[in-house]
């Protein structure tokens, strides 16, 4: 291990480290941009590098992009990746309260506990655990996707209707089935435009539902300034709040497990561990309002991921998201065939990667930390000046996904359709999970019933799924509980 | 590989313009399936063919410890009982595979459409499925590591890479399925540009820098000039046309 | 318009949805009969039922008669929505530099900033970002004027 350590620690390599994870935090950072997508684009380019530092610099992306999103989704609450959608339900309010620093810096020391814990088990446990996710089929993918939807209801509890929230998630859902259905091949509400064929990219609406929203909303206030008032003074120094090291340890054991599964686990992650430890938290009443547990949990949560994600995909091939997929392609223009032969053959480039992931996390915990002061200070910039620049980097994110002048029309219908649904009492967060997780509920849900050839009991059968359906069952049936006892209470009609 | 099955791609290609900057990658059996069942706007005379690169022989593959351990197993487990089979979605090589398959020995399997070849490894090496039809390069390492079995090669002669995988033609079952990836650029390029387009593809393929790259990223060579590959595409065309009028997709 | 009238619209909408939803299922071909088609008429059957559910809600119990504000300041929010139309529009023809050098300072001086200076000095900084990041780091091609 120590000559490993020795690949690691050289000036090349650290330097390698340094730019991949400050480059992942801007990409993160950037509506538009995302890891996925600048892995897969840096791929050929680390063609020229020797293996190992190309591998070092990817992996630097990976980690960085994780945390990146949470930093525009705390301070303008245009979340840079779907999985920090639920930091900024507590990021922003903090931030609007002059707290945004603390946010900052709650956010970056649990995206490094999240992150290296996973980073961690993946060093020790990599080959063991991917054996282990196998037992994981389409069924469980299912059941894991409702997990993730039973989030919906914990957004729902306390500011929008109950039903609404729903309504919203189910409509994310039949957004999502626009493009070509899996099972037979054929096109489905596509009205016969080509740029459907794959259905709708889940960028776009991300950036027309939040960033563009909040633009629109921005340049719509009567008055110009947001109160800077509080920033100035309450900038200075709070002291962390006790009560984030719970949020942080469920984040990262569920963001790790998670992430090992298949499907895009880190915005299923965030959501799950946001709605436990708002489950289990002794301040439930401040989730929504502010509330840095709820931080904690959902970065500690995606960052989770990271690790865990590459389980399965260095052991045997099989990615656990689209940005391992893309990494995994690194692996395989220098040759390096993901299976054992990573770990014998290949041991002194797999190592020093991984251990550069710890590396990685401790660069952007070291940077998150130094510049969580300035950073919080983006807040005060002028509305005017802040809305023009981030509108023309909303085109761009949304153009430059797909090529594409059809996204971009695109994030602005979302941007409209959203604002509506969202002054009707709308969950945006609602919409956007389920159109992240209704194409691999519903994969689940086909794949699952040829699989059982037509039976239903599948999803049932196993003990896995038996053990599913209890936790979703205790997500849901708490909420629906005092749900159901506040219905009596007038309800505060929100406008 | 996108649900679509490469579909926007290829209609991006037919429709771009024909400047000779503008060139795409393709592959078969998926171009050809999208305009025989209706769904492309494309056709085969929408392209310039440029010519092939690589291939990728089809495979069938069962779970480590499947009792299947040939192609004639394999038949009579789905004479006995319906087997799920997991092809990568519809159209695919592997799934005109196992419809030859299933036309050869008169069996129907319960067939899968993946979102890809990594839904179709997890579910051979979980246990998911009873078999799988893929490309080798996917599937592999995973055999030489013992994670799952190939039972059967879909080409005409054995593979280098693998020598001692008996065909499924030497097993007494023909079927028949390789992918191939080659270039094509828009119809409607300057002939002269054209040549040169060929040529360079020609010139590329033949140094020994890219193909020492090509062993190395465990890439099956199979280099078809222009003519000869758009040939083989017409082929194929029309056994995939056979396929389809026989039972539609 | 009324917020109420506005919802109880948009609730009909998603029933309507809902209805051809349900019913666009019964030419799903092949496999789909008995996969795809029982999860979209899943969804069909939920939205349509809550969204039935909440009409029903409203027409009985809301009597709210205030009215729905989607921006507190139109012309702004029109004047920006129709320079991110603009802003589109041109992304082709003219490329991102050329359509975005004038989109920035242009919805700047719309929502009422008036330092010329620090425009300028922000327009330039996002575009140089850009062609770093964009051009020169990942080489994403942007259309129109290439460097």
């Amino acid at each position: 291990m120590l000559e490993y350590l020795s690949i690691v620690f050289t000036f090349q390599s650290l330097i390698t480290i340094l730019i991949g994870t400050v480059a992942g935090v801007a990409i993160g950072g950037m509506p538009g941009l995302t890891a996925t997508m600048a892995v897969g684009l840096l791929v050929p380019f680390t063609y020229t590098m020797d293996p190992t530092a190309g591998l070092m610099l990817l992996g630097g992306i990976y980690c960085g992009a994780m945390y990146g999103g949470s930093i525009p989704a705390i301070l303008l609450n245009t979340p840079g990746t779907p999985a920090a959608v639920a930091t900024a339900i507590e990021g922003y309010p903090m931030s609007r309260q002059g707290r945004g620093g603390l946010a900052l810096k709650v956010s970056v020391i649990a995206s490094f506990c999240g992150g290296t814990f996973s980073a961690f088990v993946l060093l020790m446990f990599a080959p063991f655990l991917a054996r282990q996710a196998l037992a994981f089929g389409p069924a469980e993918t299912f059941l894991l996707a409702l997990m993730g939807l039973a989030g919906i209801i914990s957004i729902a509890d306390e500011n929008t209707s109950l039903i609404k929230a729903l309504i919203a998630g189910v409509l994310g859902m039949v957004i999502a089935i626009i493009g070509t259905d899996d099972m037979s091949g054929s096109l489905r509400y596509t009205m016969g435009l080509v740029e459907l064929v794959d259905g709708i990219d889940f960028m776009p609406a991300l950036i027309g539902l939040f960033s563009m929203i909040q633009m629109l909303e921005l340049a719509g206030q009567r008055q110009h300034r947001i109160d800077t008032s509080a920033l100035e003074v309450k900038q200075k120094s709070e002291p962390l709040p006790p009560g984030i090291a719970k949020p942080i340890a469920l984040g990262s054991g569920t963001g790790t497990v998670i992430g090992i599964l298949p499907g895009e686990g880190a915005t299923i992650a965030a959501f799950i561990s946001y709605n436990i430890s708002k489950r289990i938290s002794k301040m439930k009443e401040l989730f929504g309002k502010g509330n840095p547990e709820g931080i904690a949990a959902a970065e500690a949560g995606n960052n989770g991921c990271v690790g865990g994600s590459l389980v399965p995909t260095i052991t045997l091939g099989i990615p656990g998201n689209s940005v391992a997929a893309a990494l995994m392609g690194a692996f395989i223009i220098h040759g390096m065939i993901p299976g054992p032969d990573l770990f014998t053959e290949y041991a002194d480039r797999t190592y020093p990667f991984i251990l550069s992931l710890f590396v990685a996390n401790g660069v952007f915990l070291i940077v998150g930390l130094a510049f969580a002061p300035y950073l919080a200070r983006i807040a005060l910039v002028p509305p005017a000046l802040m809305v023009p620049v981030v509108s023309a980097f909303a085109v761009l994110g949304s153009y430059a996904l797909n090529n594409s002048v059809f996204d971009v029309y695109l994030m602005i219908a979302f941007a409209l359709g959203g604002l509506v649904l969202k002054k009707l009492g709308y969950s945006l967060e609602a919409l956007i999970l389920g159109l992240i997780l209704g194409p691999i509920a519903e994969g689940g849900f086909t794949q699952g019933m040829i699989i059982g050839h037509g039976s239903p009991l599948i999803f049932i059968e196993s003990p896995i799924a038996k053990a599913m359906w209890g936790l979703i069952a205790l997500l849901l049936i708490p909420p629906l509980y005092s749900y159901w006892k506040h219905v009596h209470k007038p309800r505060r009609e929100q406008i | 590989m996108p649900g679509s099955g490469g579909q926007k791609g290829f209609e991006e290609i037919a429709r771009a313009r024909p400047d000779g900057y503008t060139i795409g990658l393709v592959f078969t059996p998926q171009l050809v399936a999208h305009v025989v069942s209706g769904r492309a706007q494309y056709t085969l005379d929408s392209f310039h063919v440029m010519g092939n690169v690589a291939q990728d022989p089809g495979i069938v593959a069962v779970p480590k410890d499947s009792p299947i351990k040939t192609m004639g197993d394999l038949a009579e487990a789905a004479k006995a009982g319906s087997l799920t089979v997991a092809v990568n979605g519809i159209g695919s090589d592997d799934f005109l595979a196992a419809k030859q398959f299933e036309e050869l020995t008169g069996v129907t399997f319960n067939l899968l459409p993946t979102k890809g070849s990594t839904e179709q490894k997890a579910a051979i090496l979980g246990g998911h499925v009873d078999a799988a039809f893929m490309n080798l390069s996917q599937m592999i390492k995973q055999h030489n590591a013992g994670d799952a079995r190939i039972i059967a090669l879909l080409t005409e002669e054995r593979d280098e890479h693998l020598p001692d995988m008996p065909t499924a033609r030497e097993q007494g079952y023909e079927v028949l399925m390789r992918a191939t990836r080659g270039f094509v650029a828009p119809a409607g390029v300057d002939t002269d540009i054209q040549g040169q387009l060929d040529t360079m593809l020609a010139e590329i393929m033949a140094s020994d820098e890219f193909k020492a790259n090509a062993k190395k990223g465990a890439i099956f060579l199979l280099p078809m000039a222009g003519g000869d590959y758009l040939a083989y595409l017409k082929e194929l065309q029309e056994q995939t046309k056979a396929v389809y009028d026989k039972a539609p997709w | 318009m009324s917020r109420k009238w506005v919802d109880r619209a948009v609730l009909a909408l998603f029933i309507g949805m809902a209805v051809l939803l349900y019913a666009s299922t019964a030419s799903y071909p092949g496999i789909a009969k008995t996969t795809s088609a029982n999860y979209v008429r899943f969804l069909a059957v939920f939205i349509g039922g809550l969204s039935a559910v909440q009409l029903g809600y409203s027409l009985l119990k809301d009597r709210s008669t205030d009215p729905l504000r989607l921006t507190g300041h139109l012309p702004r929010f029109l004047g920006l929505l129709a320079a991110l139309a603009g802003f589109a529009v041109l992304f082709e023809p003219l490329g991102f530099f050329v359509s975005a050098g004038i989109f920035i300072p242009l919805v700047a001086r719309m929502l009422g900033y008036r330092r010329k200076r620090v425009i300028f000095l922000t327009t330039a900084g996002v575009l140089i970002f850009v062609w770093l990041v964009f051009i020169k780091l990942l080489g994403v091609h942007l259309p129109g004027i290439t460097f």
